[in-house]
């Protein structure tokens, strides 16, 4: 079935076509249930790893210390895709070398950004999915669903996702050959620092601190809370979304700006090499 | 002959020399290069943590930090980087030089070896001391043995794949990135290999990496014996094996898979 994409107003269009054109990129214009196997396969494989080493330790599959790490992983690949909008930029301008037909044509190189950090958060949302179901199924997880809660942390977390998206674009548009180390150093600090794996009262105290003043670990904690495998954490809904609404905001004026920069200064279309 | 000789070795010196003063060039990027692996790591070691194990495990899972380094590199800058060259439009160039395809395989793996080990040491001190995780060098000598047959093999096994990649397309990159976590898993990276059972454990052992760490946290973890999998010598002697008939069956596979890319004109083609 067509879709008439020339009724969509400019940024729509650019929006929609970049969602569509991440999910062929993503899924290297494969068969849709290949594609699959390898959406599950490396999730499943990362999540595996943690299973084993629990089980390395505790010689068991179940237990609560379990059930964080499970749920935790789980929701990190979600956090991951913002992160992954590097790439767009990576791949817009020293890959396809498309940046300036795709800069040039209507609607904004924003919506062509966030359609495809869409689509990155898309897949990521699925592969998650899919482990829970998992976990729910083969490991026998106790997994409940808080709809309403559930519902409110994706919102919150699809904002948190365009904020890193936003601002790790702008980094991406002056770093050629340093963009890999940007998605994987920004990876590996959440990972490290919004109790994913483990609480951060593991933490050293000095570091305990930054875990702590992370939004990413109380959005963790209600991703858990929404799965009904921990308590509501004291958290005042209206002011997390505010706050993460007043940085999305001041996040795309930093993007706007580094677009503009990078405008000036000739390094949009500039190709490093690799 | 003697001529012949000069000339292979100054390409294999030419594609190593790129590699090793990348280093120098990217200075800048170099603190990130060397703390990235320890961000995992150190969270891999703070799950031991929370679970309540010995603090060996920190080691262990250090050890497999360090070994990341080498098989990204092996993954990225060995298998795929035929792949990379044809996309930037330099394969042709490699096809004009007047020397073997396996001289540059080889100065690849020496630059890439020198490069990764820069990386890799700078993280293991960094990882041992701010962590202060307990390390023992019971056999200098088997250690070292060790080291250099891993990384030959797994090179070897890098300049292999290499001949693998230069007739893939864009699904390349997706299958480096299914050799990352998947065989995070199977090689047992960050827990010993023996947990996954015999039979799962002896599949991996047809991976280099496998049998490198499986003996490195043997000699190098105190009490490490009871990690192991497979005697320290018969990892030896397995990857001794290794690393004389992957680079062997690298020479041939290349060699085919060089008239294949020809034939269908796919040493030119891009972003296919």
């Amino acid at each position: 079935m067509a879709i008439d994409f020339s009724s969509l107003p400019a940024y729509l269009r650019k929006f929609t076509l970049s969602l569509w054109a991440g999910w062929k990129i993503t899924s290297n214009w494969t068969e849709p249930l290949l594609f699959m196997v390898y959406l599950i396969v490396k999730p499943l494989s990362s999540v595996l790893i943690l299973i084993v080493m629990f089980y390395v330790i505790t010689g068991k599959f179940t237990g609560e210390q379990l059930l964080f790490i499970f749920i935790g992983n789980a929701f990190f690949s979600i956090i991951r895709s913002g992160i992954s909008s590097v790439w767009v930029i990576t791949e817009d301008r020293e890959w396809f070398e498309t940046i300036k037909p795709i800069f040039i044509s209507p609607g904004s190189y924003l919506s062509h950004i966030l359609g495809r950090t869409s689509a990155e958060f898309l897949f990521s949302t699925f592969s998650s999915f899919i482990l829970l179901l998992a976990g729910f199924f083969i490991l026998k997880l106790p997994l409940g669903i808080n709809l309403h809660l559930l519902l409110s942390t994706i919102i919150l977390t699809l904002i948190i996702a365009s904020i890193l998206a936003l601002l790790f674009c702008s980094v991406a548009l002056f770093v050629g050959r340093g963009g890999e180390f940007l998605v994987e150093g920004a990876s590996g600090f959440l990972y490290l620092f919004s109790g994913i794996i483990f609480p951060p009262s593991t933490l050293p105290t000095f570091l305990r601190i930054i875990a702590e003043a992370n939004p990413i670990t109380h959005l963790t904690n209600l991703f858990r809370a929404s799965l009904k495998v921990s308590a509501i954490p004291q958290v005042e809904f209206w002011k997390f979304y505010l706050l993460s609404l007043i940085i999305l905001g001041v996040s795309y004026f930093i993007f706007n700006r580094a677009l503009k920069l990078a405008l000036k200064t000739g390094m949009l279309d500039q190709k490093m090499g690799h | 002959m003697l001529k012949k000789i000069l000339r292979e070795l100054r390409a294999i010196r030419g594609r190593a020399y790129v590699r090793m003063v990348s280093i120098r060039r990217d200075l800048l990027l170099l603190p990130f290069q060397v703390i990235l692996p320890v961000l995992a790591v150190a969270a891999y070691i703070y799950l031991y943590r929370f679970i309540g194990a010995p603090p060996e495990y920190g080691t262990l899972v250090l050890i497999g930090g360090v070994m990341t380094t080498y098989w990204l590199n092996v993954l990225w800058s060995m298998a795929s980087q035929l792949y990379w060259e044809r996309m930037m439009g330099n394969l042709q160039i490699y096809f004009l030089v007047p020397s073997s395809r396996m001289s540059i395989l080889l100065g690849m793996a020496i630059g890439g070896m020198y490069m990764t080990s820069i990386r890799a040491l700078s993280t293991l001190i960094v990882g041992l001391v701010i962590f202060r995780l307990p390390i023992v060098l019971k056999n200098p000598m088997v250690a070292i043995l060790l080291f250099f047959l891993s990384l030959s093999a797994l090179y070897g096994m890098g300049m292999l794949l290499s001949s693998v990649f230069l007739v893939w397309g864009r699904e390349a990159w997706h299958l480096s990135s299914l050799f990352q976590e998947p065989i995070y898993l199977l090689s047992g990276f960050y827990f010993p290999v023996k947990s996954l059972g015999a039979g799962l454990a002896t599949i991996a052992s047809l991976i280099p990496v496998t049998l490198a760490l499986d003996g490195m946290r043997q000699i190098l973890i105190p009490g490490g014996e009871k990690l192991g999998f497979l005697p320290v010598w018969i990892s030896i002697l397995i990857l001794a094996v290794m690393a004389l008939v992957f680079p062997y069956l690298a020479y041939y596979g290349l060699n085919y898979m060089e008239r294949l890319a020809k034939k269908e004109g796919r040493i030119t083609t891009r972003w296919q």
